[in-house]
């Protein structure tokens, strides 16, 4: 009880919600009292770390939205350095990948029935989203406010937090159904593109297919989409499809998808 | 448009606004001026998005005297020239040294504040909701009882209190237990 006072107190003082005469009584107990000044520190230390934990959430808000965001204008950015000076690599990595790639997915059709290293096509090259950790309520007012769950949103952050974790951990038939309700239950299309590459690595051609032909805009970055397409044009045998899908993709995807299949 | 206003009213939607519109301009302007790679300049950015939330939350930022871009600028500058100094030196708190630079006020006692903060953000963290969130409203957003009550469509006042202050004993609990 005392605690609590003591707290509420300090708290009124750091706030500047107190009067006069309780300043006054604060001020006097600080320079006085060790316990009441060693709890005034600590809420101090307090008061500042959940001002961190909060900015932290945003910084994550932001890292996820940036995964949103199409990349393609950043890469430009990001090559516009390098490309003079690897121009000659570039072209003559991305003619050996091609050939190569080529041949490794002739070994992966035959050797077709290890479903399960497939798997690591996809986990290994398309990173997973984060779940999120604040959400955006709206309130009474119709005014959006972040870090609170409506029960609907606690219901679709518990969906993702499982499926996302399925995912990476590649049970992708345990992790469909989650994916299901998340279409269902968020307008969010990533859910889909994620609810695809399950059906993909299931077997579940045709609905993959319906899902990763989905016009998402600019929600999934291009390549991410253009590699997913790949893959799934992998599993139809068609080869000048994967090779045209993939042609345009940067090395990394490249290289990452050799990689992969190499492990076949 | 008056940015300020609309962090305040509808902050998720105006940081990804500003994030969506400076981005590409910040970080090839960041790499350019101060020859950094793509990453550690796209994380400059988006602390700068961060501490401009933070800067109009916390009442630092009342008006704007030049564009939102020019502020936005110049918090990427500083912490660019920032990173550049740090460079090569191992903080070991995760990704968020920046923010722990720009909270910490004091240069006194840094690296003993800096683990502090570190273990309330983890204690903050492995509280979950409601309590984090309610902690969050009450300290970082100043809010006060009536308003966090109606907020969380909680039955009165005193219900929120009560929430609030065992909330605040099981941070405490968990930074005693894990500080070293």
């Amino acid at each position: 009880m005392e605690h609590e006072k003591n707290i509420s107190l300090l708290e009124s003082y750091i706030r500047n919600q107190a009067d006069n005469l309780t300043v006054k009584q604060v001020k006097s107990r600080l320079e006085n009292d060790e316990a009441f000044a060693s709890l005034y520190q600590e809420l101090l230390g307090i008061h500042q770390g959940i001002r961190l934990s909060v900015l932290d959430d945003k910084l994550k808000i932001l890292k996820q939205y940036d995964k949103r965001l199409p990349a393609s204008s950043l890469k430009k950015i990001e090559s516009h350095n390098t490309s003079v000076r690897s121009m000659g690599i570039k072209k003559w990595i991305g003619l050996a990948a091609s050939i190569l790639l080529l041949a490794m997915a002739g070994l992966w059709f035959i050797n077709q029935e290890a479903t399960s290293n497939g798997a690591t096509i996809f986990a290994s090259v398309i990173e997973p989203l984060e779940q999120d950790v604040v959400s955006t309520v709206r309130s009474g007012n119709g005014k959006e406010t972040d870090i609170l769950l409506t029960p609907d949103e606690i219901l679709i952050a518990e969906k993702k937090k499982k499926a996302y974790r399925l995912y990476n951990a590649e049970a992708f038939d345990k992790a469909l159904p989650y994916f299901e309700d998340l279409t269902k239950l968020d307008s969010d299309n990533i859910h889909l593109f994620y609810k695809s590459f399950c059906h993909l690595m299931v077997g579940d051609i045709d609905e993959a297919r319906q899902g990763l032909y989905h016009d998402y805009g600019s929600e999934i970055d291009s390549n991410d989409l253009a590699y997913a397409r790949a893959m799934l044009a992998l599993r139809e045998s068609n080869f000048d499809k994967v090779r045209s899908l993939l042609e345009p993709l940067p090395d990394n995807y490249k290289r990452k998808t050799l990689e992969a299949i190499k492990t076949l | 448009m008056d940015w300020i206003l609309y962090i305040k009213s509808d902050e998720n939607k105006a940081l990804k606004e500003i994030y969506t519109l400076y981005r590409d301009e910040s970080v090839s302007w960041l790499k350019k001026q101060y020859k950094l790679d793509l990453e550690p300049a796209k994380e400059i950015f988006q602390v700068s998005v961060i501490i401009l939330y933070d800067n109009v939350i916390t009442g630092k930022l009342i008006e704007l005297s030049s564009s939102i871009k020019s502020y936005l600028f110049a918090i990427c500058k500083n912490k660019a020239a920032e990173y550049l100094r740090k460079q090569g030196k191992i903080t070991g708190l995760d990704n968020i040294p920046m923010l722990i630079d720009h909270v910490i006020e004091t240069r006194e006692h840094k690296e003993e504040i800096e683990i502090k903060l570190d273990l309330v953000n983890k204690g903050m963290l492995s509280l979950g909701d409601p309590c984090r969130s309610i902690l969050q409203l009450f300290y970082y957003k100043s809010m006060n009882m009536e308003s966090i009550t109606d907020l969380m469509g909680y039955k009165n006042v005193n219900t929120t209190k009560n929430l609030k202050y065992k909330c605040f004993v099981r941070l405490q609990k968990y930074i005693n237990e894990h500080k070293g």
